[in-house]
């Protein structure tokens, strides 16, 4: 019996990430319902100890809240990580190469970042036409997620999604290759750096804050991603599955 | 006429920081075949199938399927099924996933074959997979490798944990399947005696090394026990290399290697002594013995 004709590609990788649908598009909504309900009840008592939320500060303060959005980016993280770290052995059993499973999670990882984004999109519309739920609430109209334009919401939720699982399969990877010691050194090596970096700049912050244009953002969450990727490859390429 | 190899190993090294764990390891596996990868606990097995499934690059020397070394190779790797013994599967993944999956990775994936499998394993539907029981993981990964029709179908181990009517159905299985679809099967296992009449060929490593590598026919008058009173037993096999010795009281039974002319069977007859060839089993318990003996004489 020769070799077969057909390769797996990428795709087929992706419908291994994704083929688990309660996991991956299921949980995200439990846990937008579960924080729905936490805002609501905290801006319900608020309103009931005198808080006019149709005030125009109070409604500035509820813009404060990123609930949300701190919510979803631990799960988000530990779905990157999940998607190395246990996929990649059953992913080399069933004859992919590191190459094609780096390519298809981050694909994976952009379908559900998507997915995110059209949650958040469709939330944003009913928070917009209840005129916030019909008592005040803001959970999506957020300054963290663009103060309810979607222009803004859009780039913000699915690069800021995408960075994270792409920094979590990045871990994952440094996992599968040199074990706990490999993603703790990682986890060090980044925070050092972050904090050199921010020494090195510190003379120049206000000038970098008087300059700052939002898009910086989305340029960083851009390399960010790349930089994340290439690291996943690298890591996966000398990785032994033992 | 010889078959064409599938996979060819050409004094392959893997090191692990500074211990050897495969050294300089050659065979061939012809296609069309099923090979045995004999040899105790930690003598290198799941680490050469690693190298052969292109999961894992050797520190020096070549694998090479189908002609190609397989790492990285897309054309290569889709032509192979390998599931360790330790398996992990992704996170929440039920049997379903797994059966959902797997087709998209293996052309020629046979979804009634899989199905009959999961039946007569009785693979539960729930838990999620991670929450199987050992017998359960290996029952999975005997329909992913057979169900795979791969090529190169390679299964590390495939029985821990199985009752005796799972083994046996799996046995049948393989040979089934095997016949029906010729292609080339590794795999490794301690459970020899059962095993024996489904191996064409083995290889039998121990430290890392390789021992032996020969057909399972021509294997069979490699080595041969005798047993008797000892110091005629010691005395017949004297100059003769013996594999394994084991003593019992005044009694002594030796599996040497070689085999015996006609003469010399008769010889032994006459003195008293029983002759019986050597058992694939005895033989590979043998050669791990003999090595061990070995490398301790050497050390002392």
């Amino acid at each position: 019996m020769s070799a077969v004709a057909r390769i797996p590609s990428p795709v087929d990788v992706v419908r291994m990430h994704v083929v688990k649908r309660r996991a991956v598009f299921v949980t995200p909504l439990l846990i937008v319902a579960a924080v729905f309900v936490v805002t609501t009840i905290i801006s319900l008592a608020l309103q009931r100890l005198g808080t006019p939320m149709e005030d125009a500060a109070a409604a500035d303060g509820a813009r404060n809240n990123p609930a949300v959005a701190w919510a979803l980016s631990g799960f988000v993280v530990s779905l990157g990580v999940m998607a190395v770290s246990t996929a990649f052995p059953f992913s080399l059993a069933l004859g992919t190469t590191r190459r094609s499973f780096t390519v298809g999670t981050l694909l994976s990882n952009a379908v559900i970042a998507a997915y995110f984004t059209a949650i958040f999109v469709a939330l944003l519309g009913l928070e917009l036409l209840t005129g916030h739920w019909f008592a005040g609430i803001h959970l999506v109209d957020v300054y963290a997620l663009g103060a309810g334009d979607v222009r803004y919401l859009v780039p913000i939720v699915f690069l800021g999604t995408l960075a994270l699982m792409s920094i979590g399969s990045v871990f994952g990877a440094a996992w599968i290759r040199f074990a706990a010691p490999g993603a703790a050194t990682l986890g060090v090596a980044l925070g050092v750096g972050l904090a050199l970096a921010l020494l090195l700049a510190a003379p120049v912050l206000p000038d970098i804050a008087a300059a700052f244009r939002v898009w910086w953002l989305a340029v960083a969450a851009v390399a960010v991603i790349a930089l994340a990727s290439a690291g996943t490859l690298l890591f996966l390429r000398g990785a032994s599955v033992r | 006429m010889t078959a064409p190899a599938a996979i060819e190993v050409i004094g392959a090294t893997r090191r692990f920081g500074r211990r050897n764990a495969v050294e300089d390891v050659s065979f061939t596996v012809p296609e069309n075949s099923v090979t045995g990868l004999l040899g105790r606990n930690g003598a290198g097995k799941t680490t050469i199938m690693s190298l052969v499934s292109g999961q894992d690059r050797p520190t020096s020397g070549e694998v090479r399927v189908f002609g190609e070394q397989p790492f990285e190779n897309g054309r290569i790797l889709s032509s192979m099924s390998f599931v360790r013994d330790n398996q992990r599967y992704p996170e929440d993944y039920y049997l379903r996933h797994v059966l959902d999956v797997a087709p998209r990775f293996h052309e020629r994936w046979d979804a009634e074959l899989a199905a009959r499998l999961v039946d007569g394993f009785r693979l539960p539907a729930k838990p999620v997979v991670k929450k199987y029981s050992r017998g359960q993981l290996s029952a999975l990964g005997i329909v992913l490798g057979l169900a795979s029709r791969a090529p190169i179908t390679i299964f590390d181990e495939p029985y821990l944990g199985l009752d005796a009517t799972a083994r046996a159905m799996f046995y049948d299985a393989l040979l089934q399947d095997y016949a029906e679809h010729p292609r080339a099967v590794l795999l490794s296992t301690h459970l020899i005696d059962e095993m024996e009449s489904l191996l064409e060929r083995v290889v039998i490593v121990d430290k890392g090394r390789l021992i032996r590598e020969d057909s399972t026919e021509d294997l069979a008058g490699a080595a041969f026990t005798i047993s008797g009173i000892a110091a005629a037993v010691t005395g017949f096999v004297d100059g003769r290399r013996v594999l394994r010795e084991h003593r019992v009281g005044g009694l002594l039974s030796l599996t040497v290697e070689g085999a015996l002319s006609p003469a010399e069977k008769a010889e032994a007859r006459d003195a008293g002594l029983d002759l019986a060839p050597a058992r694939l089993q005895e033989l590979v318990a043998a050669y791990g013995a003999d090595l061990a003996n070995e490398n301790e004489g050497a050390r002392a």
